[in-house]
C-alpha cells in the first residue's frame, strides 16, 4: 500500500546543464549566438535591434511601433502582398514588434524552409519599401488600434500608471503614442528612423534549431553582408527620472464593474545576478503561492490573482504589483497589499527562502525545453549583458542567499509610504473609501485634477 | 512525416481509468495530464458554470494535500501546473523535471481519489468569489467581453449544451452549493471518466508500475452515464442582434452553425478559414483591409467541440458608417468563392503548409504532446492520431472547400453588432 500522508521523495539527480552556445558575428558586425537543437525540425531566429521606442522624438511618439508595422509591408522585388504570400506559403511565422528599449525580428520556420525564409526577412530588414500607400494604411490601421484598446481598462490603467509612476521619463510613455503623435507622424519620419536605427552595429541575432552553426553563419551572411551601417543620427532620450509623489491615485472610468490596482515602487538599478530581489519577489508576489495571491485570492477570495515582478531594463528598473477586484473591495485591496508589504519587510521564514530558491534551481530543465524558450533565454541573456555564462554557477550562486540578504532587502525597499498605489474604477459606484489618507484624482496623463 | 508518428502505449486500469504513455528522453522533462470526461455542455440550465467552478475547486486540498499545496509543490519542485475547462471536458496538468514524476501523480491520485475529505463551505465560498472576480474581470469589465456569450446564445437555442458561457452566469454561480459540489464530484470525477497521459523522459514500466500504485485503488463511484447529445436544437433561420458596449471602435459578427469535432467536413472549414483570412492574400483581408481598406481587420474561424461547431466571421471597420458595405463584401466573397469555376490550389497549398508548420510546432513541447495524446484518446479513442490528423488536410481541394462553403454557410446565421455606447 503506498503512503498517501507525505509527498515522494525525488527520484535521484538530473545534472541538467544549460545548452551549448556558439557565438561568432558577420562581416558587418552583427553579433550571433547559437544553440544547436535537433530535437524538432524547427529553427527559431531573432534579430533584436536596441533602439525601441524611448528614441522616438517625443512629438512623434509611436513611430518605432509604426515602423514595425511599415517594414514588412513590401521589399526587395516583392510588394506588400507578395512578400507576405512569399512567406505564408512557407508556414513560416514572423513576427515583428517593439518595446521601450529594443526592436524584436522572431522567425520560426520548419528547418527545411529556413534558407528562403531567412533570405526574405534579411530583405524586409534591408531593403523595406516604406510607400506613401501602404504608411496611410498602416498609420490609419495604427490610429484605429490605439482607440480600440483605449476603452479596456488595463490598457488605461498601464497607460496612466507609467506615467505616474516614471513622471516625463521616456519609458513612462507607451510604445502606442498617443493619438495626437502618431497623428503627426509622416512617411519621412519612418524613413528617417530606420535610416538611423536599423543599424547591424545595434543588432543581435540569437538562433536555436535544427541546424549546425557553420550552415547557420553561412547562410546569414550570405543574406546579410548588404545591409550597412546608417547614419546613426541618434536622439538621445530623456532617462531622468520625475517620478510622482508617494500616495493614492485615482483615475475615473465610468461604466467599469471593476478596479484595476497598480502599486509601484522605483528602485536602484536591479538586474538578474540580484538573487536577493529574485528570491525576495517569489516570495512576495511573483507566482500563485505567494503571499499576496495567497491573500487577496485564497484567504479574501477579492480577486482572480495577484502578482508583482521586478520591471527590470537597461536604464531603471522598479517593483510593480497589479492586480482587478471588485469595485465594493478596491479599498480593501489597497489595505491589504499595504499589510502585505509591513508584514514581508518585518518577518521571512527560512522555509519561504528554501521554496524560493528550490523553484529557481529546480526550474532549468523546464525554462529551456523548446527552441522559443531557449531562445528567449539567450536573446535576454545578450540584450541585458548578462553573460552566456550567466548559469554555469547559477545553483551556488542562488543557494549563496541567505535569509538575512533577503530580509535586508525586503526592510529597505518595502516601506509602503515610498509606493505610489494607483487605481482605475468607476467613480460613482465605490461603496466606501476607507483608506484615512488623501486620494489623488488624476487625469489620463497622470495630471492631478482633484482631491478626493 | 516521421516527426508526426509519436509512440504511445496504451493501457487500462481495473478501476477503468485509461492510461496512455509516452517516452521522450530528449529533455529532462515529463508531463502529467489527465482529461475528465465532463465540461460545460455538461451544465444544467440554472447551474451554469459549474465544470469551470469545480476545476477551481480541485486545487483547494484534498485528503492528504493542504488547500493550495497543489501550485506550492509542483512550483518547489520546478514545475508548473494548471487546469482548464472546456465544453467537452476538464483537464489538469503537470510539467516537472523528470525526477519528480512521482510527486504529480501523488497529487493528482489524491485529488481523485480523496477530494471530498477535504472539501468545506469555505474553500467553495471563498473559489465562488474568485470565479466571479475572474468572470468580472475576463468577461464583464472587457470590451468586446460578452461577445462569445450573446453570439453562443443565438447560435445554439436553448436547450442546446453550447447555449451556456463555460464560465457561468454570476446568479448561478452564486447559488452553487456543497451538496452541489459532491454531487457532482460523484458524478463525474471517477476512474472510468478519466484519461491519464503520461508523456517525456519516463521508463514505461517505472511510469505504469508508479500509475498502478497511485490510482489502482481509488474506487469507481461513477454516478450518471453520458449526457444524450443526440438531437440538438438547430439555427432554423437569421437572428440579428445589436449590442451597445462600453468601446470606441465597433466590431461585427456572423456566425453559422457547422459539425463536431473530427467530423469529415472538419479540415475544410479549418482551410476555408484560411483561405478567407489566414494571411494578407486571403479574400476578405486583400479585399476588406487592403483593397478598400474598409476594415483594420477580418478573421475567419472555427469554433468545434464533440458536440458541435461554429464557422465565425468578424471584422473591425475603421468607420461605423461603412458596416452594411462591410457586409455586402463579405457575402459578394463568400457568394464568388462557392460559384466561382476557378482553383484555390495556391490557396489550399498555403494553408497545408501552415497546418504543417503548426503540427510540427505544437508537439514540440512535451507538454502539449501529453494534451493531444489526451485528446486525440478521447476523440477518436487513439492516442497516436498525430499523423493521420496532419494527412486529412492533403485531402482537401477546391471542390470540398466550395461544398463545405456552400453547405455552412447559408441564409441561417446570426448577425451581431458591437457598437459604441455614445452612438446608441
Amino acid at each position: 500500500m503506498i503512503n498517501r500522508t507525505t509527498a515522494p521523495r525525488v527520484n535521484g539527480e538530473l545534472g541538467f546543464k544549460f545548452p551549448e552556445l556558439k557565438t561568432t558575428s558577420t562581416s558587418n558586425g552583427i553579433k550571433i549566438i547559437s544553440s544547436f537543437k535537433p530535437s524538432a525540425p524547427l529553427i527559431n531566429f531573432r534579430l533584436t535591434i536596441r533602439k525601441g521606442s524611448i528614441y522616438d522624438l517625443p512629438e512623434l511618439n509611436g513611430t518605432s511601433l509604426l515602423t514595425t508595422r511599415m517594414i514588412d509591408e513590401g521589399a526587395g522585388k516583392y510588394d506588400s502582398l507578395e512578400l507576405n504570400q512569399e512567406i505564408s506559403y512557407l508556414g513560416t511565422h514572423l513576427s515583428i514588434n517593439c518595446d521601450n528599449e529594443n526592436i524584436y525580428f522572431s522567425l520560426t520556420s520548419l528547418s527545411e524552409y529556413f534558407e528562403q525564409s531567412l533570405y526574405l526577412l534579411s530583405e524586409i530588414i534591408k531593403n523595406p519599401h516604406f510607400t506613401q500607400d501602404d504608411f496611410d494604411r498602416e498609420k490609419d490601421t495604427l490610429l484605429n488600434s490605439l482607440k480600440l484598446v483605449q476603452a479596456y481598462p488595463d490598457f488605461i490603467a498601464e497607460d496612466s500608471f507609467k506615467k505616474l509612476m516614471f513622471g516625463n521619463n521616456n519609458y513612462g510613455i507607451d510604445i502606442f503614442g498617443d493619438l495626437t503623435t502618431l497623428s503627426n507622424i509622416t512617411l519621412q519620419d519612418i524613413k528617417d528612423l530606420y535610416k538611423n536605427y536599423y543599424s547591424p552595429t545595434d543588432a543581435i541575432i540569437t538562433v536555436v534549431g535544427n541546424i549546425e552553426s557553420k550552415l547557420l553563419l553561412d547562410s546569414i551572411e550570405k543574406h546579410f553582408v548588404g545591409w550597412i551601417n546608417n547614419s546613426l543620427n541618434s536622439f538621445q532620450p530623456n532617462l531622468e527620472l520625475t517620478p510622482t509623489l508617494p500616495g493614492t491615485y485615482f483615475l475615473n472610468f465610468p461604466g467599469s464593474v471593476q478596479s484595476e490596482i497598480r502599486v509601484g515602487l522605483l528602485t536602484p538599478q536591479i538586474d538578474l545576478n540580484n538573487y536577493p530581489a529574485i528570491l525576495l519577489n517569489i516570495i512576495f508576489g511573483g507566482d500563485i503561492s505567494s503571499r499576496l495571491n495567497q491573500v487577496l485570492r485564497e484567504k479574501e477570495g477579492i480577486t482572480y490573482g495577484a502578482y508583482s515582478y521586478f520591471e527590470i531594463m537597461q536604464n531603471i528598473s522598479a517593483l510593480l504589483i497589479s492586480t482587478s477586484v471588485d469595485l465594493i473591495n478596491s479599498f480593501k485591496a489597497i489595505n491589504l497589499i499595504k499589510q502585505v508589504i509591513d508584514d514581508i519587510r518585518k518577518n521571512i521564514t527560512e522555509e519561504e527562502l528554501s521554496y524560493a530558491k528550490s523553484k529557481l534551481i529546480n526550474k532549468l530543465p523546464l525554462r529551456f525545453e523548446s527552441i522559443l524558450n531557449l531562445n528567449s533565454s539567450i536573446n535576454h541573456l545578450e540584450i541585458m549583458g548578462l553573460g552566456l555564462d550567466y548559469y554555469d554557477n547559477y545553483t551556488a550562486k542562488i543557494n549563496s542567499v541567505s535569509l538575512n540578504d533577503v530580509q535586508n532587502l525586503a526592510s529597505e525597499l518595502f516601506v509602503k509610504e515610498n509606493f505610489i498605489f494607483f487605481l482605475t474604477g468607476d467613480k460613482e459606484k465605490f461603496f466606501e473609501i476607507n483608506l484615512n489618507e488623501e486620494i489623488f484624482e488624476v487625469d489620463s496623463s497622470g495630471g492631478i485634477i482633484n482631491s478626493l | 512525416m516521421k516527426t508526426l508518428d509519436i509512440e504511445s502505449s496504451s493501457h487500462k486500469l481495473s478501476n477503468g481509468l485509461e492510461v496512455v504513455l509516452h517516452k521522450d528522453s530528449s529533455v529532462p522533462v515529463v508531463a502529467v495530464n489527465i482529461w475528465y470526461k465532463v465540461g460545460a455542455a455538461n451544465d444544467k440550465v440554472g447551474k451554469t458554470g459549474y465544470a469551470h467552478l469545480f476545476e477551481h475547486l480541485m486545487f483547494q486540498g484534498s485528503q492528504n494535500i493542504p488547500k493550495e499545496a497543489h501550485f506550492r509543490y509542483i512550483q518547489e519542485a520546478g514545475g508548473s501546473a494548471n487546469g482548464s475547462t472546456s465544453r467537452d471536458r476538464t483537464n489538469y496538468y503537470e510539467s516537472l523535471p523528470s525526477n519528480q514524476l512521482e510527486l504529480a501523480l501523488w497529487l493528482e491520485s489524491d485529488r481523485m481519489g480523496f477530494l471530498l475529505e477535504a472539501l468545506s463551505e469555505e474553500k467553495l465560498e471563498n473559489q465562488k468569489s474568485v470565479v466571479i472576480n475572474e468572470r468580472l474581470e475576463h468577461y464583464d469589465n472587457q470590451p468586446y467581453g460578452l461577445v462569445g456569450e450573446k453570439l453562443n446564445s443565438l447560435l445554439f437555442p436553448f436547450g442546446h449544451p453550447h447555449h451556456f458561457p463555460v464560465i457561468g452566469y454570476l446568479d448561478d454561480i452564486k447559488k452553487f452549493s456543497l451538496e452541489d459540489a459532491k454531487r457532482y464530484f460523484k458524478n463525474y470525477y471517477s476512474p472510468t471518466n478519466a484519461i491519464l497521459t503520461v508523456a517525456g523522459d519516463i521508463d514505461y514500466d517505472n511510469a505504469l508500475n508508479l500509475i498502478q500504485n497511485y490510482f489502482g485503488d481509488i474506487n469507481n463511484e461513477m454516478g450518471i452515464a453520458e449526457e444524450n447529445f443526440a438531437s440538438l436544437p438547430k439555427l432554423e433561420d437569421y437572428k440579428y442582434l445589436e449590442h451597445f458596449d462600453k468601446v470606441n471602435v465597433p466590431q461585427i459578427y456572423f456566425g453559422w452553425r457547422t459539425n463536431k469535432l473530427f467530423h469529415e467536413d472538419e479540415v475544410d472549414l479549418h482551410t476555408l478559414a484560411f483561405i478567407l483570412s489566414g494571411n494578407k492574400n486571403s479574400l476578405l483581408t486583400k479585399k476588406l483591409v487592403y483593397d478598400t481598406q474598409l476594415c483594420q481587420r477580418v478573421s475567419a474561424q472555427n469554433d468545434l467541440s464533440k458536440y458541435d461547431g461554429s464557422f465565425l466571421i468578424s471584422a473591425t471597420p475603421k468607420n461605423i458608417n461603412d458596416i452594411e458595405q462591410i457586409k455586402k463584401n463579405i457575402f459578394e466573397i463568400i457568394e464568388n468563392l462557392i460559384s466561382s469555376n476557378g482553383t484555390l490550389d495556391k490557396e489550399i497549398a498555403t494553408a497545408v503548409n501552415n497546418f504543417k508548420f503548426q503540427f510540427v510546432h505544437s508537439i514540440e513541447k512535451i507538454s502539449t504532446r501529453a494534451d493531444l495524446l489526451s485528446s486525440y484518446k478521447y476523440y477518436v479513442d487513439e492516442p497516436n492520431w498525430f499523423l493521420q490528423d496532419y494527412e486529412r488536410f492533403n485531402k482537401v481541394t477546391t471542390e470540398s472547400v466550395k461544398r463545405i462553403a456552400k453547405k455552412y454557410l447559408n441564409k441561417n446565421f446570426v448577425e451581431l453588432r458591437v457598437l459604441p455606447k455614445n452612438d446608441k
